[in-house]
């Protein structure tokens, strides 16, 4: 199976993900699908809700012209 | 294989989310903004790596974290560090009372160790699974839990005490702060 080294990112860092099946296990590879279930934090318990307000703080910031352009390159590169 | 107009659509719609994500994790606004960039032209080149139908999110959050790692190692987060930010950390009041401010709880968590600073963000306040935050960091489990747990835990203490904040701008600061890439990086238990 394939596991090409991926020249992209470091390759001092430790594999990010766990290695599954045939993917290669560096950055660019792709985690497994989100478990279900027990492991499974609360939703939004308590002592999360500041930390989501600042994370979606953010999110909902619009975004820097830089890379507005930049997802507008992709988009004509996609074309 | 992917399909390239979901992947781009995917792309685009996790954009705010890796602001939110990278905001955390180095403090700054510009800096948080260059990893972004870097990470969205390194998940435009692998697009043929990624699997539809999993989750974007994580896969472009495994990316930003790698390279944030990278850059902290070239020393161009470390020689920089934000200097203002440094001075109202040691201004910040002692026993400070009444609603958490957003600033505040930042100033908190980059305060806090790296590891447990990611940890938060990922769980805390990205929503993510244990399982994904682990897999994103690469440490087990059991590991991540840890994490989350000490830096909920930690997060409480500064905020409750009004120790948010310290030398964030110092030499020792920087050696704190390679010590804890170095552990991050090799995955050893958090010992913290």
């Amino acid at each position: 199976v394939g596991h090409s080294k991926n020249t992209e990112l470091p390759a001092s860092t430790p594999p990010p993900i766990q290695q599954v099946d045939d993917q290669p296990s560096d950055g660019s590879s792709h985690p497994a699908p989100a478990a279900t279930g027990a492991d499974q934090p609360e939703d939004s318990p308590p002592w999360a809700v500041p930390l989501r307000a600042m994370y979606q703080q953010v999110v909902e910031e619009p975004l820097p012209d830089f890379l507005a352009e930049l997802i507008q390159k992709l988009d004509q590169e996609g074309q | 294989m992917s399909k390239q107009p979901d992947f781009k659509g995917e792309l685009v719609a996790t954009v705010p989310h890796l602001r939110a994500f990278a905001r955390g994790l180095c403090g700054r606004a510009d800096m948080a903004d260059d990893l972004v960039q870097e990470t969205l032209l390194r998940a435009w080149s692998a697009r043929e790596r990624f699997t539809a139908g999993t989750s974007m999110r994580a896969w472009t959050f495994t990316i930003l974290r790698n390279i944030w790692l990278t850059e902290m190692r070239r020393n161009r987060f470390r020689g920089d560090y934000d200097q203002t930010q440094a001075e109202r950390l040691l201004v910040t009041p002692a026993g400070q009372e009444g609603p958490l401010h957003l600033a505040d709880l930042s100033r908190a968590l980059m305060a806090m160790p790296a590891e447990r600073r990611e940890a938060l963000l990922l769980v805390g306040a990205g929503g993510f699974s244990y399982e994904e935050a682990a897999e994103v960091c690469g440490c087990a489990l059991g590991t991540i839990k840890s994490r989350v747990a000490r830096g909920r835990a930690q997060l409480a203490t500064m905020i409750e005490e009004g120790k948010i904040g310290g030398r964030a701008g110092s030499a020792e600061a920087s050696a704190t702060l390679l010590a804890e890439l170095d552990r991050i990086s090799t995955n050893k238990p958090d010992q913290s």
